[in-house]
């Protein structure tokens, strides 16, 4: 009997890694995979070509990391060639890892067949953005913003409602903990596990508690320094004011 | 343009071009002997675009004021009159600048069209259906400090 391997792709006779191998020979011939020496981890790197409509190229220099969850665990990829500034703002990290998303609204596709190419296409579009940037001088489309206010901002996409968020603020902090068969903090008569228990706990399990709880705590605190922010624990009453 | 020199002439490197762009009516013709036939163009505004050419300075591309006049504005806003050269003057302009200016505008309203190629991707604010290329609405970027 085979034994399962704890490298993915030794996993299944390598099976994932020859699927993957073919499309990107295919899709991105610029880049190929290489055993790391040390880690012994599989890496994929070499560059990516990018052209407008005139047709001039630009390079990219770039590694792909995989994790030994691969597939069910996105890849890292990193600028290696230091075309772009790798800072926050730009949203690199210092080592030149690309922050392609927010980790609740991954696009990661590790199931699909293909997630490695939508995963690489949309590496294309994040530099074809930073090269914009490069121009206009400022980063072109909708971003998250940094740090915990992506989250904060996440958050009220998924409720959808200023007033509701509001009201949930102290849920998120854990300084509010309804019972399911509470009234709503929204403010609605209905009892909460009829009404946002289900989207609180959807949120909870994307984001996790703890970043939850940290990202609404410095929310909060954030709101207390600029005076707007005002929360009666007893009475079970809040404010915030924007 | 110097970008395609350069490529073929990697001794050329130092090489800087200057442009110079006129509007008008124009003879165009071959003469020579046969297999021996330089192209050929005459006329006012062929004279007035190579005066633009030899007062700009190598980078620049100089206009007259009627083919600045029919610049949409996108493109007009990178040309400034210049005294010297006696017509306006864009410097160091290169389409890839004016091709990523108009792309942010596609990112700002919804996405680009990308497209995989023999010779790389390319991404465009144009649909090129007919070349097998999709419509992306690329994700939100995201970063926080480690």
């Amino acid at each position: 009997m085979r034994m399962n391997s704890n490298r993915w792709h030794e996993r299944d006779g390598g099976a994932r890694l020859t699927h993957d191998r073919a499309l990107i020979v295919e899709r991105y011939p610029g880049l190929s995979y290489r055993i790391h020496a040390v880690s012994k981890r599989i890496l994929l790197e070499g560059h990516l070509i990018l052209r407008g409509d005139s047709g001039v190229p630009e390079r990219i220099e770039i590694r792909i990391e995989f994790s030994d969850q691969y597939p069910f665990q996105e890849p890292t990829i990193i600028e290696v060639g230091k075309r772009f500034p790798h800072i926050v703002d730009r949203h690199f990290h210092a080592n030149g890892a690309c922050c392609l998303w927010l980790p609740p609204k991954s696009r990661w596709k590790g199931h699909e067949p293909d997630g490695l190419l939508s995963f690489l296409d949309e590496a294309v579009l994040f530099f074809d953005r930073q090269l914009i940037c490069d121009v206009v001088g400022y980063f072109p489309g909708p971003q998250w913003g940094q740090g915990y206010e992506g989250y904060i901002e996440y958050v009220q996409e998924q409720l959808g409602n200023d007033r509701v968020f509001v009201a949930l603020v102290p849920v998120f902090t854990t300084d509010l903990n309804p019972g399911r068969n509470d009234l709503c903090p929204c403010g609605k008569s209905r009892k909460y596990k009829h009404c946002h228990l289900p989207t609180v706990e959807s949120i909870r399990r994307e984001v996790g508690p703890e970043m939850l709880r940290a990202a609404f705590r410095d929310f909060v605190r954030r709101a207390l320094a600029k005076g707007n922010y005002a929360y009666n624990k007893s009475e079970r009453s809040e404010q915030i004011f924007y | 343009m110097e970008i395609t020199l350069k490529e073929c002439l990697p001794e050329a490197d130092a090489l800087r071009l200057a442009i110079g762009v006129d509007l008008g009516t124009t003879l165009v013709s071959k003469l020579g002997t046969r297999a021996h036939r330089d192209r050929i163009c005459l006329g006012a505004a062929v004279e007035e675009a190579a005066a633009c050419e030899e007062r700009s300075q190598g980078g620049w591309i100089g206009i007259t004021k009627i083919v600045y006049d029919g610049l949409p504005e996108e493109l007009a806003t990178h040309f400034q009159y210049s005294s010297t050269a006696k017509c306006y003057v864009a410097k160091d302009l290169q389409v890839t600048n004016i091709e990523r200016a108009k792309r942010a505008a596609a990112y700002a309203g919804g996405g680009v069209f990308l497209q995989h190629t023999e010779r790389g991707a390319v991404v465009s604010d144009r649909d090129n259906s007919a070349n097998n290329s999709i419509f992306i609405t690329p994700a939100r970027p995201y970063a926080h400090e480690q």
